[in-house]
């Protein structure tokens, strides 16, 4: 058995004995805290620093290891928190000692930073995954003329900034500021990022979105499949139903197109390629289908999958904020 | 996505593109529309392509094949995509992986000698029979019957939708060698088609595909020799599935290859066309969003191909493949004849003729819901 299989076995294991959430579950930043403090102390969290380890790949499984844990929320937070933050630390340009702080710190649960979402152009800093706690931190990207961003790190927010209740994604909320007139107070500055490095960040985004996306299909079908199985109506289970059965069966081939095409742009990217137009196109077709998939998994449990009680109805809203969030 | 596409393509296997490409251009395309008018195409081309080694790329040397992989079937289809018919290429797909493949899984030496390596070196044409005037997707159903007799089977029966058969030198019949209802009497038989008691009832008249001919075979105390029973008798049934799996998996690359082909096509006529550069703008958001879904399935086409190379055979991914591929080429060619408006409507342009062939993807090989029976009976999301 390889390493890589090792690692993701166990993984596996602790999110199904520490992280399976039921529908009362909050998820909250005391939660968040102590599952992420968790992976970093049985050695988790620094597994993606090793420069042996293939990080698509691992990125891969355990986006899609974490979205099991039934809350994308907590999948989305634990995996910008450190592919994303640690991924921008390594892209700015020259040697920080700040830097490699906060990288250290990253990887032992100590600092929780937020990554702003650069794809929504309202001219807002906007931050979609933040639980609201003064311990947060942000990132501040300020454009350097033609040749990329300067990267700060804030440790307050600004006066006037504001937190947006969402349909989805519980536990976390947006918070969102005006760059006109924000004052930055204390921000210390890390580096310089490249063009090609801002690019790099964008592609690893889109590249977890996907896997996110494929995550939540996955989890919504299941739902659906088990919904169907156990649900009797006219003296039949509703799968027996030719029309049911015909409505999953297609969804499922799409997740299925889209996994294997998944699968096959991981490794590619791990062969060191970039994945910008592929990972567009994949995102794409990916984000049409969790639509549709979680929509007809959500139409199969009929009145049920209106109700807060199933998990149906989360998925489709969870997936829709992934939809235009990742865009 | 090009890249990626790309990567799996060696410098020889780009060579081969290359030359089936210009064979295409040169010896295809020009001769197409004659060919859909007359619903077939002559014998001359099959023999051309098979010395060229075209008709066997994946086969081993040691039959009379090229000796290539799987992804030359691949390029094969991709590149005959480019004729801009449906037709003819479905014949050619015929011989390479479906009348054919069963030979060389399941027959004796004499057999593949005989049949298998004359049919991919271009000197035989051969069809497969399997659905029936009344029994279609329901393989154990059949009723066409052999009977031992004097060392012989004796043929009766009938056969439908049978591709290349008014053309076909011989059939892979299946054939009930046992009375008893269900799947377990089933086997296959080869037929010379030219034996005494074969008859074309019908050349069938189609909606689209009009480059390959399609008939009713009628089979009236046809007497063949026994030794021409194809793998085990009684176990037909099995050996068809397995046929089936190549086709299905065939069937997934070519409508890629047609779609793909039509979105080269847009392009290209909005580059050349004023009135199409106008309509190619305001529907550029569509047609990107085509691309993706096309490109994507190509990747989803390859990742399957790769596991069939390592001797991966996975029964519910292959049906995904052709479930999914078939609707998808066949929403491509709807859609982007439906942006095309009045441009479309010109009778055998790429995009309203495609849109006819394609339509048959969904039906051919396994309708769109025996599709979805397959995938729902293997579906365990438990």
């Amino acid at each position: 058995m390889s390493e890589a299989s090792i690692y993701q076995e166990t993984l596996e294991r602790f999110v199904k004995s520490e992280m399976q959430l039921t529908e009362q579950t909050e998820i909250s930043w005391d939660y968040f805290q102590s599952a992420y403090k968790k992976l970093a102390e049985l050695g988790f969290t620094e597994v993606i620093r090793l420069e042996e380890v293939d990080k698509p790949l691992l990125l891969k499984n355990m986006a899609q290891i974490f979205t099991k844990s039934s809350h994308l929320s907590l999948a989305l937070a634990i995996l910008w928190q450190l592919a994303v933050n640690l991924t921008v630390l390594d892209e700015l340009e020259g040697f920080s000692e700040a830097k490699d702080r906060l990288a250290a710190s990253i990887v032992k649960g100590e600092t929780y930073v937020n990554w702003p979402w650069h794809n929504l152009s309202s001219g807002d800093r906007i931050y979609p995954l933040s639980f609201c706690s003064p311990d947060e931190k942000y990132f501040i990207l300020d454009r350097d003329e033609d040749k990329g961003f300067r990267v700060f790190l804030q440790s307050t927010l600004p006066e006037g900034s504001q937190s947006v209740e969402r349909f989805g994604w519980s536990g976390l909320k947006e918070i969102r500021w005006a760059r006109e007139g924000e004052q930055l107070q204390g921000s210390i500055y890390l580096g310089k990022l490249s063009k090609q490095g801002f690019q790099t960040v964008q592609d690893l985004e889109r590249f977890l979105t996907i896997a996110c996306a494929l995550g939540l299909m996955d989890m919504t079908l299941k739902a659906g499949y088990k919904f169907v199985k156990e649900r009797t109506q006219f003296g039949q289970k509703i799968w027996d139903f030719q029309v049911i059965k015909h409505y999953l069966a297609d969804a499922y081939s799409k997740y299925q197109a889209v996994s294997i095409a998944f699968a096959e742009l991981t490794e590619y990217f791990s062969r060191g390629n970039k994945i910008t137009g592929e990972g567009k196109a994949i995102q794409q077709v990916g984000f049409d289908y969790l639509q549709q998939v979680t929509d007809i998994t959500l139409q199969v449990h009929g009145g049920s999958g209106y109700m807060r009680e199933y998990p149906v109805q989360r998925f489709w809203r969870d997936g829709m904020l992934l939809i235009l969030y990742g865009k | 996505m090009k890249d990626v596409l790309n990567s799996y393509f060696s410098q020889e296997h780009e060579r081969l593109r290359e030359e089936i490409r210009v064979f295409v251009a040169q010896c295809i395309s020009p001769f197409i529309n004659d060919w859909e008018e007359k619903g077939c195409a002559p014998k001359e081309v099959l023999r051309e392509m098979g010395k060229r080694g075209f008709l066997g790329l994946r086969y081993p040397k040691e039959v009379g094949g090229y000796g290539g992989d799987y992804f030359m079937n691949i390029i094969l289809m991709e590149e005959l995509a480019r004729c801009g018919a449906g037709g003819f290429p479905l014949g050619i797909a015929v011989q390479t992986d479906m009348a054919n493949p069963p030979i060389l899984q399941f027959g004796t030496p004499a057999q593949i000698a005989n049949y298998f390596t004359k049919a991919i070196q271009g000197e035989k044409l051969g069809a497969i029979g399997i659905t029936e005037p009344d029994h279609g997707s329901d393989v154990a159903s059949i009723k066409t019957r052999g009977v031992k007799k004097n060392g012989k089977w004796v043929i009766n029966g009938s056969k439908t939708f049978i591709t290349n058969g008014p053309s076909a030198d011989y059939i892979v019949l299946v054939t009930r060698t046992n009375p008893g209802p269900g799947f377990k009497g089933v086997s296959l038989i080869i037929v010379d088609l030219d034996s005494p008691g074969v008859t074309v009832s019908k050349k069938l008249n189609k909606l689209g595909m009009c480059s390959s001919d399609t008939a009713l075979l009628t089979f009236e105390d046809v007497e063949v020799p026994e030794e021409n029973l194809l793998g085990q008798e009684g176990k037909g049934f099995y050996e068809i599935m397995w046929e089936l799996q190549g086709e299905r998996l065939i069937g997934a690359a070519g409508a890629m290859g047609y779609a793909g082909y039509l979105l080269e096509r847009w392009d290209e006529l909005a580059r050349e066309d004023p009135a199409w550069k106008s309509i190619a703008e305001k529907a550029a958001q569509e047609i990107k969003q085509l691309k993706a879904r096309v490109e994507t399935a190509k990747l989803f086409n390859y990742g399957l191909v790769k596991k069939f190379i390592h001797g991966q055979y996975d029964t519910q991914l292959v049906s995904i493949a052709k479930y999914y591929c078939a609707r998808l080429a066949y929403q491509v060619a709807e859609q982007l004849l439906l942006l095309a408006g009045p441009l479309g409507v010109k009778k055998d342009n790429p995009f309203e003729r495609i849109w006819r062939d394609s339509r048959v993807y969904r039906i051919g090989g396994g309708t769109d819901e025996i599709m979805l029976e397959v995938i729902a009976k293997d579906l365990n999301l438990a």
